[in-house]
């Protein structure tokens, strides 16, 4: 077993290399990407087993009025399972999807197949549990399907055999070319500005600028990433607290100086924590009235007491600072003043009777270009440097050169 | 200048503190009991801001980034406010959520939402959804655009946000495509929304932030990164004004914050102004004494 602080420095630096890689390396593999003009493509399909054997192959394709919506199912944060939709490269033989198809309306019925107003049939095998037809207003099953009837059809929990890509034609360098895909091939529709966005093949419309490529699998944990920084974020918070209850609990136990705030400490944890079990009770409840009275009469008005107070101090350390003695400091203060006094009504009620004609003149005016021109001028330099500053920092961070706690 | 009266203003340079404390007091306070209304200036910023909002389509829904809380109330409650009633009276839906806010961001959030839906007869789940706090910016900012129900699985009462017969907004609510733009109302709002919640940067941003931070604020506005700016309660106090010009008698102002805070931040500033100046008359004065000193 590593130590512990090994252990930390691995993860930082394997989140941290994550993190850059995500940025600095593109959704495709550069070097074995293809750019081109989009001509015409040829959808994806994939094959999936049916309860009677008889494998159905299903097109994936954009003007297709019945194309397939690809489900898997995932435990959501309340631990219920539910379907959350899927993209074609995500899924390969072995999985186990649900399609949705639909909604159409029924022109026919004719046995297990079901004849659409667009024209397209679906095949459904009675007495399977696998198969099932909705009303897609009110999400209840339907037994049979009737004419006229507005049905959306599901095939559940399909086990998928193959599935085929697709194939694009593109202009690539002035030559008229087709491209294969591959199982984990990216499209990406490029813009004139801005980044280029995945689609799937089938929205690729013809002149479109896309770029087609193996996969580099940075954008496809970007989520798991996120949820690894989310659970990280979230446990820090508990062991801040965990941290605080231990030294606060030492010096109510050993009855330090201060003890009495220690026992403070552990009565307004108490009362958040009360707090939060009703907080999201319906209103008019005991439970929520009395959350809301420590949120927002107690917490909320304590803390907006204590920055209150800042503008007290911030009026006296004015006072105190801004003294004339070198030129820079008059200039500074003037500048200062003109942005306050501009900031507020006093500045168009002092200055406004110039007049539209003048109305640079307005103290208003005056403080917005001190704002938009000079400040911005300034805070861009500033920015940089302290940016160069920042990266420094993140750097010794990631590579865990600076001193960690305990050390 | 006589002696006597260099001496007096010579006094000026060292005010006791709590004589200040005591003027500053008496002229934010004044302004609650006689009710004062000043001229307001428009800046170009919060018209910008207004204007980005006032385009909303039908279909398209604005995000709100609120994660202020009690501490900077003062600036932060009359900005939500104004942007709240700004898309209730334009029947623009939106949704709203805190990123690394404190706990009660939510709740600070939801107190106006409910009041001003009650003036604008507006009703939870259809015009507006509070989908509560997360953490984990800026990842979780990326994580949003790509998909809004993966991060906030449940709205800030728990309820499911594919739950439709409760939540039908979250219906046509799923990635960045479907937000229209980006409030992000906070004390210093994050500027890794810019870069992380919509990386074409299609997505117009606006930002309401307290007014001491807001000089870091207008580089990001001249290069059109942000859309618009709300400064403090000025910024808060223009939005007002933006919206009873546009929307008259419809927009109710009972218990609006902006034009009501507006006068004693003026009062208070011009208290500041005159004790600075107060101050440099009082060096002056002493450092002309002290060279009357030494000639003789």
């Amino acid at each position: 077993m590593k130590s512990p602080r090994t252990v930390t420095i691995a993860v930082t630096f394997v989140a941290g290399l994550y993190f850059i890689l995500d940025f600095v390396v593109p959704p495709t593999l550069p070097g074995l990407s293809t750019r081109g003009v989009a001509l015409t493509t040829s959808p994806a399909s994939f094959t999936v087993e049916v309860p009677s054997n008889r494998p159905a192959t299903y097109l994936v394709a954009k003007d297709d009025p019945l194309r397939p919506q690809i489900l898997v199912a995932q435990r959501d944060v309340m631990g219920q399972i539910k379907l959350v939709p899927t993209t074609l490269r995500q899924i390969g033989p072995g999985s186990v999807v649900t399609m949705r198809r639909g909604p159409f309306e029924v022109k026919a019925v004719n046995g297990p197949t079901i004849l659409t107003q667009s024209g397209a049939t679906i095949q459904v095998e009675p007495g399977s549990g696998s198969f099932a037809l909705y009303d897609p207003a009110t999400g209840r099953r339907v037994r049979s399907a009737t004419a006229g009837q507005t049905l959306q059809f599901e095939q559940r929990d399909a086990k998928v055999l193959t599935t085929d890509p697709g194939s694009i034609e593109l202009i690539e360098n002035g030559r008229r070319a087709t491209l294969k895909l591959g199982r984990q091939s990216v499209v990406m529709k490029l813009s004139r500005y801005g980044a280029g966005t995945e689609i799937q093949l089938d929205g690729v419309r013809p002149g479109d600028t896309v770029q087609i490529g193996p996969n580099t699998y940075f954008a496809d944990n970007r989520d798991a990433a996120a949820q690894f920084n989310l659970v990280i974020t979230t446990m820090a918070f508990g062991i801040g607290l965990f941290s605080l209850g231990m030294v606060n609990g030492q010096t109510l136990v050993k009855r330090r100086s201060g003890w009495y705030l220690s026992a403070f400490f552990f009565g307004a944890v108490i009362l958040g924590v009360a707090a939060g079990i009703g907080k999201y009770d319906d209103p008019g409840t005991k439970a929520r009235a009395f959350s809301d009275f420590v949120v927002v009469q107690i917490i909320a008005s304590v803390t907006s007491t204590v920055f209150s107070l800042l503008a007290f101090y911030m009026a006296t350390a004015a006072y105190r600072v801004f003294r004339v003695r070198t030129g820079e400091a008059a200039l500074m203060m003037v500048s200062a003043l003109i942005v306050m006094i501009g900031q507020t009504p006093f500045g168009s009620y002092l200055t406004s009777w110039m007049g539209e004609r003048y109305s640079s003149f307005w103290l208003p005016n005056i403080a917005a270009w001190i704002l938009r021109v000079p400040n911005t001028g300034v805070f861009r330099g500033l920015v940089f440097g302290v940016m160069m500053g920042a990266f420094a920092t993140a750097l010794r961070y990631w590579l865990s050169m600076e001193r960690m706690a305990g050390d | 200048m006589t002696d006597r009266t260099l001496k007096s203003l010579a006094r000026l340079e060292v005010i006791p503190r709590r004589t200040i404390y005591l003027f500053l007091f008496v002229a934010c306070a004044i302004p609650f009991l006689v009710p004062i209304r000043l001229p307001l200036h428009i800046w170009k910023e919060t018209r910008s801001a207004f204007d980005v909002t006032s385009k909303c389509p039908p279909g398209k829904v604005i995000a709100i980034s609120s994660s202020w809380v009690s501490g900077s109330q003062g600036e932060n409650w009359p900005q939500y406010e104004a942007v709240v009633a700004h898309c209730m009276l334009s029947n623009i839906p939106f949704v709203v959520f805190a990123v690394d806010a404190d706990p009660m961001a939510p709740q600070m959030a939801e107190i106006i939402n409910q009041r001003e839906a009650k003036r604008y007869g507006k009703v939870y789940g259809r015009d507006w959804v509070n989908l509560g706090l997360t953490r984990g910016a800026p990842l979780t900012m990326g994580a949003i655009g790509r998909s809004v129900k993966t991060v906030f699985q449940t709205d800030f009462q728990h309820t499911s946000t594919e739950d439709y017969a409760k939540l039908p907004l979250m219906k046509q609510v799923r990635t960045v495509r479907d937000f229209y733009c980006l409030w992000a109302v906070d004390y210093q709002p994050d500027l890794n929304w810019v870069v992380f919640l919509d990386p074409t940067g299609n997505l117009p941003v606006v930002f309401a932030c307290a007014g001491i931070v807001s000089p870091t604020f207008y580089s990001y506005v001249s290069s059109g990164q942000l859309k618009g700016l709300m400064v403090g309660t000025r910024g808060a106090a223009e939005y007002e004004e933006l919206l009873r010009d546009t929307y008259g008698k419809r927009f109710d102002d009972r218990d609006l914050r902006g034009n009501k805070l507006i006068v004693p931040l003026a009062f208070g500033h011009l208290v500041i102004i005159a004790f600075i100046v107060a101050g440099n008359i009082g060096m002056a004065a002493r450092r002309r004494q002290k060279a009357a000193e030494d000639n003789r």
